[in-house]
């Protein structure tokens, strides 16, 4: 961390230096703000699909704003080492970073960290990640009803490469009394072989996970774990729809360390709010099966928020909450 | 065949032959440079091909996946630095090969070897495919228990050394494997292990750093402390073709190169140990089948051969699950999905019979692909080879320059330390005659063991005997067993070799 | 320990052993930090069953090495590689290089990629290997100038970088 700090402290002071010809192809811009490029910090790697986001959005960002704006993953630590950076980046408006819910709901409450909900100003949201139960075609298992049913006689898994993913798991298995045991897998790949190879019974991921083995006949949609039906299979239903009060949401958005003018903030939340309307990359997100979804920073921060008290008692439930 | 005869009619157009050509060139020339990854390269280019054509675009993507394999030996050839995790094996004899002055045979062998794997490995992802692809369901985490017992055990008694201190390598790399957040509960609870209270440590200890602290820093250390006479590289030879390997040579990596090719694709179409667990193991077999054991790790040409052939075959073998089922077995290929997808592709058995002229195209250009880069590496070799050339007081900067980026690209500052860590520690551990190669593959092999022991036992509610429910893991474990068992009598084994 | 220590009228068997009662050391020194871990959590085996196993397993092994060392003897190999006597001038380079090496950690913190290479090649090139050190200083600028703009901007890897590297860098932008 200490070299990051640096690394900041010294970019600023060369930004100082540079800021006369680095704004000067763009006179209308001559302000303070930006003077030179932009960094995204993104907490999970390339090839995810929130990092693919991340790059189309700093594709419009750079047209939008008039400065480079450059993805740079940040991983280790779950994701935790990147939000540390953010948070102690300086505000200068040059460093934001791509905000999901666990950092925020999960880590704060089961340990010490370094940064809390007043450390980062929101800027944002454009997207939501729909999430699905898949079960392997051979299975018994044909509804939701189906699903509960077993879940009172026998030892019911399911597996997904994330706590966020299995929320409407929980939800469900609150709503109908029983209860579904968490497989936690390293990779999406991982979790959705064993559900295919019925190593698990379930699986919990997102559409890019999930569709080729739908496609290839190996897995069953069961139900939608979002607000939404899945865009590409319109015929199955939502939890909700079925009756069930479950659904797994994670808004995707990004954030800025408090404390950054706010006239460059101002900026920054134009710039995203123009890529959450972007026509190529609502395409991209078509494709990867992500939800466009243009929240404003209030809106966005709410999304969030709104989570914390759902994802506080599972935490409390799996007696993972830090005391 | 009329479906690859399709594939071959898609591909062979101008625009999609030179995607082809730059995908292949880029991923020799990121093999080559230590620091810069494929995974980097990949996700930097992805947006860049939005606007392609969908077909030429994965071409390209994947032509830079399987270069990469190629380019990877030469670094650990010429300097013994790890260009990619999978090459830690070539630090072994194919960098003693250079010192012998047989560099230009060393990269030939590699280059040839990992032709015939690539290719072969196509032709089985042409044909083998499906029940190639029933075998990732099969193994589910008690499965993967079994299969590292058993892929540690055969390490263990191939590796030939006293067995206590092959094991003490091998412990203690599957404890430098748990360092860093707790993997398993890494989403619930982010519970630091053996960090000493670092910060720094949570992520766990970076490969990259590990391997090159290991082998490239240490190297330079040992280099040193050599008497300046024994330093003398044979040089090699100044012939036009010297570079070629001779008969004897040839002869040598024919059965080597047909192992690593057969090992390597099954090793690789399982997803977790990869390319990398393929080439260990093919160095493995490859020491217990030479007919000269004592050469290995003095540039026995078996010892390169295999696990360079071992490499390729398990990077083609990676991408079957990708195909076939739209599971990548490595972060790459996990990009690659994104890529797909982004192009609105999705990989698996639907590709084929939906889009089949992108699923053969494919295929077709992983045909030419591979030619691409046996008529690229070839007269590059004599190029790289000169490198030896350049004097110690230059080359040992511009090597220890090349670590530094590696393993601060890859880890950051941090990283750096620990490099340098492991490279007084690899040097020591080389003094006394340990075997690092056992210590990178167990730090790698370790967090899966680990993590498939403990999902079994979730999902068994704590009962062990999902541990031999099924003829799989059964197989395994008795495998693994007689591995041990055999090893335990090291006398005995090293009275029959001197018998025959 | 103290039994070791009452070997040391034998200097050639406490040499032997003196490499396994480190490891010893280091492998009970990580099972002391893994001792705090949970071995049982809700969901099934935690995060400590297996840290506490490889370093026990570890600590025995390094055990059983410090009390049999023959076991870890070869038969075949005598001391012909790397325990050759070394003369002054090996012993010098020997310490140049070894003092390179934290050098290039601290570096990586404090000094950026271009000042790293110049005092690295003045260093090794010129200190150490005796060669003319313009030559040294211009190789070295030549390698940090070649890692940031060759590695950095052109490939995408990232060098440390301060003020110097990161003005460099703007010139390409």
């Amino acid at each position: 961390m200490k070299r990051r700090n640096f690394l900041a402290t010294g970019g600023a002071f060369a930004a100082g230096l540079g800021a006369g010809i680095a704004t000067g192809s763009n006179p209308a811009r001559a302000q303070a703000w930006p003077a030179r490029e932009v960094t995204i910090i993104v907490a999970v790697g390339p090839g995810s699909s929130a990092d693919a986001i991340a790059r189309g959005v700093a594709k419009v960002m750079t047209k939008e704003i008039g400065a480079g704006v450059q993805v740079k993953n940040v991983l280790g630590g779950a994701g935790l080492t990147g939000f540390a950076e953010l948070a102690a980046s300086k505000p200068d408006g040059y460093t934001i970073g791509l905000v999901n819910v666990g950092g925020l709901l999960v880590f704060p409450h089961i340990m010490k960290v370094p940064y809390t909900w007043d450390s980062f100003a929101f800027l944002g949201g454009v997207a939501e990640n729909y999430y699905g139960i898949g079960i392997a075609e051979a299975s018994p298992i044909k509804t939701v009803e189906d699903l509960i049913a077993a879940a009172r006689t026998r030892r019911v898994t399911y597996s997904a490469s994330a706590i966020m993913n299995g929320v409407a798991m929980i939800q469900l298995g609150n709503a109908a009394g029983v209860k579904f045991q968490f497989v936690p897998s390293s990779t999406q790949p991982e979790a959705v072989a064993q559900a295919v190879g019925g190593h698990v019974d379930l699986v919990l991921q997102t559409p890019p996970d999930l569709v080729p083995l739908i496609e290839g006949k190996k897995l069953r949609l069961l139900a939608s774990a979002t607000g939404n039906r899945w865009p590409n299979y319109p015929e199955v239903k939502t939890l909700k729809e079925l009756g069930y009060d479950a659904a797994s949401v994670v808004p995707l958005g990004f954030a800025c360390p408090a404390g950054v003018p706010p006239e460059a903030r101002a900026k920054l939340e134009q710039a995203i709010a123009k890529a959450a309307g972007d026509a190529e990359l609502a395409a991209a997100m078509r494709n990867l099966t992500i939800m466009p979804r243009a929240m404003t920073a209030a809106q966005f921060y709410q999304a969030i928020k709104s989570q914390e008290a759902t994802v506080e008692g599972i935490l409390v439930a799996a007696s993972m909450k830090k005391t | 065949m009329e479906n690859l005869l399709l594939g071959f009619s898609v591909v062979v157009t101008p625009a999609n032959l030179l995607y082809c050509l730059i995908g292949t060139f880029l991923g020799t020339a990121i093999g080559i440079l230590p620091g810069v990854g494929p995974l980097a390269t990949i996700a930097i280019l992805m947006p860049l091909t939005v606007h392609m054509d969908v077909t030429s675009a994965l071409i390209m993507l994947c032509g830079i996946y399987y270069g990469v394999a190629y380019g990877g030996t030469a670094t650990s050839v010429l300097l013994r630095i790890p260009g990619e995790a999978s090459s830690v094996v070539t630090c072994l004899d194919g960098y003693m090969m250079a010192r012998n002055g047989r560099a230009g045979a060393a990269l030939t062998i590699a280059a040839i070897g990992s032709f015939i794997a690539g290719t072969i490995g196509t032709i089985a992802i042409s044909y083998a495919s499906p029940p190639l692809a029933k075998l990732v369901f099969a193994f589910g985490p008690a499965q993967y228990t079994a299969l590292m017992l058993a892929a540690l055990a055969a390490v263990t008694y191939f590796s030939g050394g006293p067995l206590l201190k092959v094991l003490l390598m091998v412990g203690f790399g599957l404890t430098l494997g748990c360092v860093g957040a707790d993997p398993m509960t890494l989403t619930l609870t982010l519970t630091p292990r053996l960090t000493f209270g670092s910060l720094d440590m949570v992520g766990g200890i970076d490969l990259t750093a590990l391997a090159i602290g290991l082998f490239g820093f240490s190297e330079i250390l040992w280099m040193a402390r050599q008497p300046l006479a024994k330093l003398k590289l044979i040089p090699p030879p100044k012939t036009l073709l010297g570079f070629l390997p001779n008969r004897e040579e040839v002869r040598r990596s024919v059965m080597p190169v047909a192992r690593g090719t057969v090992l390597g694709f099954m090793v690789g179409v399982l997803p977790g140990g990869g390319a990398m667990l393929a080439s260990f193991l093919s160095y493995a077999v490859e020491r217990k089948f030479c007919r000269y054991p004592e050469q290995f790790g003095k540039g026995a040409v078996e010892g390169l051969a295999g696990p360079e052939t071992a490499n390729n075959a398990g990077t083609s073998g990676a991408l079957l699950p990708l195909l076939c089922m739209g599971l990548p077995a490595n972060a790459v290929s996990a990009l690659l999905l994104t890529a797909f997808m982004i192009h609105g592709v999705a990989p698996g058995p639907a590709m084929v019979e939906r889009q089949p002229e992108i699923f053969w195209g494919l295929i077709a250009s992983m045909y030419i692909g591979n030619v691409m880069l046996l008529v690229l590496n070839l007269p590059l070799i004599g190029l790289l080879v000169k490198i030896l050339e350049v004097p110690r007081a230059y080359l040992s900067p511009l090597i220890l320059l090349l670590c530094v980026i590696g393993v601060y690209s890859s880890g950051g500052a941090s990283a750096v330390t620990v490099a340098v860590a492991f490279g007084f520690l690899g040097y020591f551990l080389r003094r006394l005659d340990f075997d690092l190669g056992l210590l990178i593959l167990a730090y790698v092999l370790g967090p899966i063991l680990e993590r498939s022991v403990r999902q079994a036992l979730t999902i068994s509610g704590g009962e062990a005997k999902i541990f031999v429910a099924d003829p799989l893991s059964i197989g395994l474990l008795v495998a693994a067993a007689v591995f041990l068992a055999a090893g335990l009598m090291p006398n005995r084994k090293l009275s029959l070799r001197e018998d025959a | 320990m103290g039994w070791a220590m009452g070997r040391v009228a034998m200097p050639g068997r406490v040499k032997e052993r003196l490499p396994f009662l480190a490891n010893l050391t280091l492998s009970l020194l990580l099972l002391w930090q893994a001792r705090g871990l949970d071995s049982w959590s809700i969901l099934g085996p935690g995060p400590g069953l297996f840290p506490q196993l490889t370093t026990a397993f570890c600590a025995v092994v390094a055990g059983l090495l410090v009390l049999f060392p023959g076991l870890a003897r070869t038969p075949d190999k005598s001391a012909e590689d790397g325990e050759t006597e070394i003369g002054p001038a090996e012993r010098r380079l020997f310490l140049a290089y070894g003092l390179a090496l934290p050098f290039l950690a601290l570096a990586s913190v404090f000094t950026g990629f271009i000042a790293m290479s110049a005092f690295l090649a003045l260093a090794l090139t010129w200190g150490a290997e005796r060669r003319s050190w313009r030559g040294a200083l211009v190789f070295g600028l030549l390698c940090g100038l070649a890692g940031v703009v060759g590695f950095d901007h052109l490939l995408g890897a990232s060098v440390p970088a301060t003020v110097l590297e990161q003005s460099i860098l703007r010139l390409f932008r």
